[in-house]
């Protein structure tokens, strides 16, 4: 689906990356964080992670702030925290939408 | 601690399944070598396995990757999808990416796959969990298939011979059944994101009697090819030849040979004259006899059949230099 207005929806991996990176975190942190905030609900592969981070890095959404032993940590970046400000106004307004269409759709079943 | 000896060439999901199959049994992964596995006693299920393509990634890229994993917590092996055959043990893979393109001893050579593990904790031990990054995975190693798929079907198309059709066949095989999967991955990414790990139990043939019977099948066209004498000549070119030969006898078929052959026949008890026997459709051929009194050199560049008589009473060295010449060669001693 194409999103005139603000570029189309993050993928929710994207999403969830870019939020569990307001504080720094290395990669396993991260798939932690995830599991913990979803209830384990969500399983992120270390494989899939690795890609996600390479290209949100490379979107400069994220960058890495320390290598101590190897471990590279990542943090959110201006550009990444504004790109998640919008995400949630399109998930605010698509909430919105959903309370709106299902709500009058059982008013009509009535 | 005990040994095992298999070998899964290039089917990733076999080589996972059966090392899950083993956990389960109680057997956790020890060492690796080119073809054994080494395990050692645990408790059941402890530990879960996933297998990953690297082949197409450079050393560094590699390196990247495997001190990543390591940090997530899990143990990293290297694992090879080849049997060391290659020619001064370097390979081109124009599949893969420039620093792996050229694998030797030094790089990526024999470092293809990754075996991955995971002590359990309960949850599913999956590496890819999108379908975009799924789909790219399985990608990786499908384009493998799709080159020597190519080239062997270019190849039976120009020498349109059946054993060299058969290599094609076999190399459709793996690349329909992992097209088979980017099938169905994509048909579920359509409406969700994340995919389960195995949408349903893979059948018992593609994860373990499969592979054997591949590397079967691609051993069985090697030998047919090499009893059918496609590797007879050393150096030269050629389109297609089929060779025999004995102590006193040589034969060839062949379409446009240029090159030099080297060959020795000895006379067995009562024959005494050495028959060369050339027919010649394009080219030349030219055929010198030799033993350690006299050589005797013979040029046949005139379309049809000829053949020379020498008498020798000892072994004769045999060259047959060819110039483009399409047609065929038969040198024996006779009585």
């Amino acid at each position: 689906m194409r999103d005139y207005q603000s570029g189309g929806a993050l993928t929710e991996v994207s999403l969830c990356i870019l939020l569990s990176l307001y504080q720094p975190r290395h990669g396993y942190a991260i798939m932690q964080h995830l599991q913990e905030k979803s209830n384990g609900r969500l399983l992120l592969g270390a494989g899939t992670l690795y890609g996600a981070l390479a290209t949100l890095e490379k979107k400069n959404w994220i960058r890495v702030v320390a290598s101590d032993e190897r471990k590279k940590c990542y943090q959110i970046t201006d550009l990444g925290r504004s790109v998640v400000q919008s995400e949630k106004q399109r998930l605010e307004s698509l909430l919105l939408w959903i309370a709106c269409d299902t709500e009058e759709g059982d008013v009509n079943d009535q | 601690m005990i040994n095992k000896y298999r070998y899964f060439g290039m089917f990733m999901n076999a080589q996972e399944n059966w090392l899950n199959e083993m956990s389960k049994k109680g057997y956790r992964l020890k060492d690796i070598a080119l073809l054994r596995y080494t395990f050692e006693k645990s408790a059941k299920r402890a530990y879960q396995y996933a297998v990953e393509w690297v082949g197409h990634l450079s050393r560094e890229e590699q390196e990247d990757y495997i001190a990543y994993l390591k940090d997530c917590g899990y143990q990293v092996w290297t694992k090879n999808a080849n049997l060391n055959y290659a020619l001064g043990k370097i390979k081109f893979r124009p599949w893969a990416h420039a620093g792996a393109r050229w694998a030797h001893q030094g790089n990526t050579y024999q470092r293809e796959w990754l075996i991955v593990e995971k002590k359990s904790d309960g949850l599913p031990f999956q590496l890819h969990t999108e379908g975009q990054d799924q789909i790219r995975s399985i990608k990786n190693i499908r384009r493998v298939f799709a080159f020597w798929l190519l080239i062997s079907a270019a190849a039976a198309l120009i020498t349109r011979h059946l054993l060299v059709a058969l290599f094609a066949v076999a190399f459709s095989i793996p690349y329909l059944y992992y097209t088979r999967s980017l099938y169905h991955i994509r048909h579920e990414s359509l409406v969700t994101e994340s995919i389960p790990a195995s949408p349903k139990k893979p059948s018992p043939f593609f994860t373990s009697g499969f592979p054997f019977l591949f590397t079967g099948i691609l051993l069985l066209c090697l030998c047919s090819a090499y009893r059918a004498g496609f590797f007879t000549l050393r150096s030269g070119t050629f389109l297609f030849m089929q060779s025999s030969s004995s102590s006193s006898s040589y034969q060839a078929q062949y379409k446009i040979f240029s090159g030099k052959l080297h060959k020795k026949l000895s006379p067995q008890s009562g024959q005494k004259h050495f028959q060369v026997k050339v027919e010649t459709l394009s080219g030349s051929m030219r055929v010198t006899v030799s033993n350690e009194k006299e050589t005797q050199t013979f040029l046949f560049n005139e379309k049809g059949t000829s053949t020379q008589e020498f008498s020798f009473d000892s072994p004769v060295n045999l060259t047959l230099e060819g110039d483009s010449h399409s047609g065929s060669v038969e040198a024996k001693w006779i009585p």
